[in-house]
């Protein structure tokens, strides 16, 4: 009787550390396709004598994989595009638009060169 | 006259006595603390044991045992040795078989349960593989910059969690049966057992023995005899 105490002690165990073993559930990541415009924010386009200022924000603390981001990169209309440092202190850019309708796109680059899904096109119109 | 002549008588009959031949047996039974006896003398198993020359009748026997007859010769100045195996008798040979019907239950129960507990083992392993895949590959997944990576890793998580769910059920059921197989087979097995229960009574000892043995620290003396019957 001692042995099946024992016995049946051991698999009580067994199933009790068993239990244990959970997966939580997955955390989104904003930089899935559905989510990317909740990271990236156009601020204010302000237009200088011979440029146009552009301000964005970008919520880093929603961005789970931050770390592994090396460049912001600025697609613009007119063809040119920016890198611009993840740190910098004002996110914003300098460009001469030609009159009229534009747009800029925000893409974020990690340190193997992938690109992720771009924000959604952000139109203004430049006087 | 009569002074020499029973000089001399004296002398023969010590000569005789002393001349005897002699020779050695050593005996090796199995089981080892079978009684041995070689017509009426004891015999110690495993020892040199020193017999008149001539043929003898040997006989074995232990508890349980039957009675093992053989015949002997002792030679001159020889070393006799005798390996020998008792059969046991029909009567323990049946109360063997009974016993082990009798724990049939336990043998069959404890079986199921181990491989059970075995299979479970194997699946919590298995398991334990998932779970570490899964979280590797939510990592990757929160530290994906790229759609491709992200979607990825993903893929990856989802199947590594189906895998990992899949898994634990399995190794749960495994557990749960070989617990309940345990408990129920267990007291299934215990209850036949005590309602089966079967008793050995010894055939009549066919050699006596008496084996003294003293316990120092009791100061108390035992006296173990087998008594021969026949």
């Amino acid at each position: 009787m001692k042995t099946a105490k024992i016995y049946i002690i051991a698999l009580l165990f067994i199933m009790s550390a068993c239990g244990k073993s959970e997966v939580e559930d997955l955390p989104i990541n904003n930089l899935e396709a559905e989510y990317i415009n909740s990271v990236f924010r156009i601020k204010s386009v302000t237009t200088l004598s011979s440029y146009n200022r552009l301000e964005f924000e970008i919520k880093k603390n929603n961005i789970s994989s931050w770390n592994e981001v090396e460049r912001i990169i600025l697609k613009r209309s007119m063809g040119a595009q920016s890198l611009i440092n993840k740190d910098s202190l004002g996110l914003n850019d300098l460009a001469s638009y030609p009159s009229g309708p534009a747009w800029v796109v925000l893409y974020l680059r990690d340190y193997d060169l992938k690109l992720s899904t771009p924000s959604d096109t952000f139109h203004f119109i430049v006087p | 006259m009569k002074k020499q002549f029973l000089t001399v008588i004296c002398i023969i009959f010590i000569s005789f006595s002393y001349g005897q031949n002699k020779g050695y047996l050593v005996a090796y039974p199995k089981p080892k603390d079978a009684i041995i006896r070689l017509d009426t003398t004891k015999i110690i198993p495993y020892k040199a044991s020193q017999i008149d020359t001539g043929q003898y009748i040997l006989k074995a026997w232990a508890p349980t045992y039957n009675l093992f007859i053989d015949t002997i010769s002792i030679s001159n100045n020889q070393y006799t040795h005798s390996k020998f195996k008792l059969r046991h008798t029909n009567n323990y040979l049946k109360y063997r078989a009974a016993v082990r019907k009798q724990k049939r239950g336990f043998r069959i129960t404890s079986g199921a349960t181990l491989i059970f507990a075995g299979l479970g083992i194997a699946l919590h392993t298995k398991t334990i593989a998932f779970e570490k895949d899964a979280k590797s590959y939510k990592a990757s997944y929160l530290g994906g910059v790229s759609l491709n990576d992200i979607e990825k890793a993903k893929a990856d998580y989802k199947k590594s969690l189906d895998d990992f769910k899949s898994y634990r059920t399995y190794r749960n059921t495994s557990f749960i049966a070989a617990t309940g197989i345990g408990i129920i087979g267990g007291y299934l097995s215990y209850k036949y057992y005590k309602n089966h229960q079967v008793e050995y009574k010894e055939d009549v000892p066919q050699l006596s023995s008496i084996t003294p043995s003293f316990d120092p620290i009791s100061n108390t003396g035992t006296l173990t005899a087998i008594f021969l019957i026949k």
